[in-house]
């Protein structure tokens, strides 16, 4: 095997893409698995601490890393079609990577344009009643009905979305 | 009908049912 340019490149995309992508759905399934269940049986006078603390730092971390997964993905997919050439768009690869992407693409939407303005919104409301006393906004349940739904069809497209990511290495049967 | 978003295992069930209906519809078309 020789070590070229373009094998390095792949290396480093791909080391990029796995750890930002663990990073990203680690996060996503804390959230669900973790914090959906737990964070209710916190006394309710501690939960705001833990929302304008802990909460906006792994948003932050959560939303880049997503988009950090995206774009490592992105420069694989057009790695392997300069590695492989026109032939990569035909293969068994390429067409779960087509499945798996575009779920990733649609989970990452989510996170950008749907979870994290909502999220925010809530958490500059819970810093207002902290700091200020001002009352819950009404339309808070509305924003946390809505991050919620994201993130559990984030959760639920992520079964899938890995299903192809792994079949693209690992499942050339499924095309045959 | 019920949202399976509404809870945890819904959510869990919707995304398997997903990744086994597009797999087998792959592997009876290709």
């Amino acid at each position: 095997m020789e070590l070229t340019g373009t094998a390095i490149y792949l290396d480093l995309m791909r080391v990029g893409h796995i750890f930002s992508g663990i990073l990203w759905i680690g996060i996503l399934y804390f959230y669900n698995f973790i914090q959906a269940v737990a964070l209710p049986r916190m006394e309710a006078s501690a939960r705001p601490q833990y929302q304008t603390t802990i909460l906006p730092f792994s948003l932050n971390i959560f939303r880049w890393a997503s988009l950090a997964t995206l774009a490592f993905g992105i420069a694989l997919i057009l790695g392997f079609a300069y590695e492989q050439g026109s032939a990569y768009w035909d293969s068994y690869q390429f067409r779960n990577i087509a499945i798996g992407g575009v779920l990733g693409i649609i989970m990452a939407f989510n996170v950008w344009f749907i979870i994290w303005p909502n999220q925010q919104k809530i958490i500059a409301a819970v810093k207002d009643t902290m700091d200020n006393g001002t009352a819950a906004p009404a339309d808070q349940p509305k924003w946390a009905r809505t991050a919620l739904l994201a993130s559990r069809t984030n959760t639920m497209l992520s079964f899938p979305m890995l299903f192809f990511m792994v079949a693209a290495r690992h499942l050339q049967g499924l095309w045959a | 009908m019920k949202n399976p978003l509404d809870s945890i295992r819904g959510t869990i069930v919707a995304g398997i049912l997903i990744t086994v209906v597009l797999v087998v519809a792959i592997r009876l078309v290709a």
